[in-house]
């Protein structure tokens, strides 16, 4: 694609440090978007489209901060892919209020936020894409994951009701729901346990990160200009 | 500030090449009787606001905080209101990022 800087769509990939997100931060960088990725530290890897941003999508001011930048950079934002998350393995009376805040914090909170400051980046343009992150972990109730699956629940709803507060501005939000994938995300869950999760998935295997990015790719398609509010599950969910 | 929110106004109600845009001006209602954006149009506004002082001055301000919230008497009564409170809220934003 021979697009110049100013010519490429953005798109914004929270958590793009590692793994998934930095899968998509190359895959769409590789395919002509300028991406704009953040985390809290910095980044390790470079490409000619991507600029890193250090924030926490947690703190609304850090966020605010980040979309000040990016309408001064760029003036405008095409697409936000809401991958920043965190988890933790354990039972509900060993897990302590403080880590329960924090995964709430970064897992919910700073979806909304993200989402807020980036549809107001999209209201001028009377269009945009959000692609939010859920998890199997919910429609399975997987034991140890109470705080981690009940995060992302909150972000099933979120997604549905702003996709009809943004449908006016012809926004769509849509959610992928990935299995366990080989990420460091998954890497505290021992292994007798990943075993049993994955037994209970139709398709008795991790996910692959390009299946995701399949994922987004659908979502973010011209095509689906009418495809909002949809949660889609991998693994047969 | 009072320039920058009736252009707006005119904008995002559609009536900046029309003779009847000609007419906005502080007193104009943005809510209830009379007013010229339905609920749509105010979150646009609100919005485009915050974009438009954005460009023009810098300021990353926003306008739905807290105090707008709870205020008794909503800043976004009229065009005239909407434009003090603006005002106010960027003239803090330079004294706390001078």
């Amino acid at each position: 694609m021979s697009q110049t800087p100013s010519d490429r769509p953005v798109i914004l990939i929270t958590g793009s440090r590692k793994g998934i997100g930095a899968f998509l931060a190359h895959h769409y960088a590789d395919r002509g978007w300028q991406v704009v990725g953040c985390s809290r530290s910095p980044s390790g890897w470079s490409h000619t489209a991507y600029d890193h941003f250090l924030a926490d999508v947690g703190d609304e001011k850090s966020v605010t901060a980040m979309f000040s930048e990016i309408r001064r950079k760029y003036g405008r934002l095409d697409a936000a892919i809401n991958n920043a998350g965190i988890a933790t393995m354990n039972h509900v009376m060993l897990t302590p209020g403080a880590t329960a805040e924090r995964i709430f914090r970064t897992n919910t909170l700073g979806t909304f936020l993200v989402c807020r400051e980036a549809a107001k980046l999209m209201v001028p343009k009377k269009a945009g894409r959000i692609v939010n992150f859920s998890t199997v972990a919910h429609p399975l109730n997987l034991e140890g994951e109470a705080t981690y699956a009940a995060s992302k629940a909150a972000v099933e709803s979120l997604t549905r009701v702003m996709a009809r507060e943004f449908a006016p501005w012809n926004i769509t939000v849509n959610a992928i729901g990935p299995t366990p994938i080989d990420t460091d995300l998954i890497r505290g869950v021992p292994p007798e346990k990943m075993a049993r999760l994955i037994e209970r998935l139709p398709n008795k295997r991790l996910g692959m990160v390009a299946e995701v990015a399949h994922v987004t790719d659908f979502f973010l398609a011209p095509a689906s200009d009418c495809i909002t509010g949809q949660i889609l599950y991998l693994g047969g969910v | 500030m009072l320039d920058l929110i009736v252009k707006a106004v005119k904008d995002v109600a559609g009536l900046s090449d029309k003779p009847s845009g000609e007419g906005i001006n502080a007193d104009t209602p943005l809510m209830g009787s009379g007013r010229v954006v339905d609920s749509i149009g105010l979150v646009t506004l609100i919005v485009d606001v915050e974009n438009r002082v954005a460009e023009e001055t810098g300021q990353s301000v926003s306008l739905m905080d807290d105090r707008a919230m709870s205020q008794t008497r909503s800043p976004f009564r009229t065009v005239g209101s909407l434009a003090e409170y603006v005002t106010e809220l960027t003239r803090e934003s330079r004294e706390i990022q001078p």
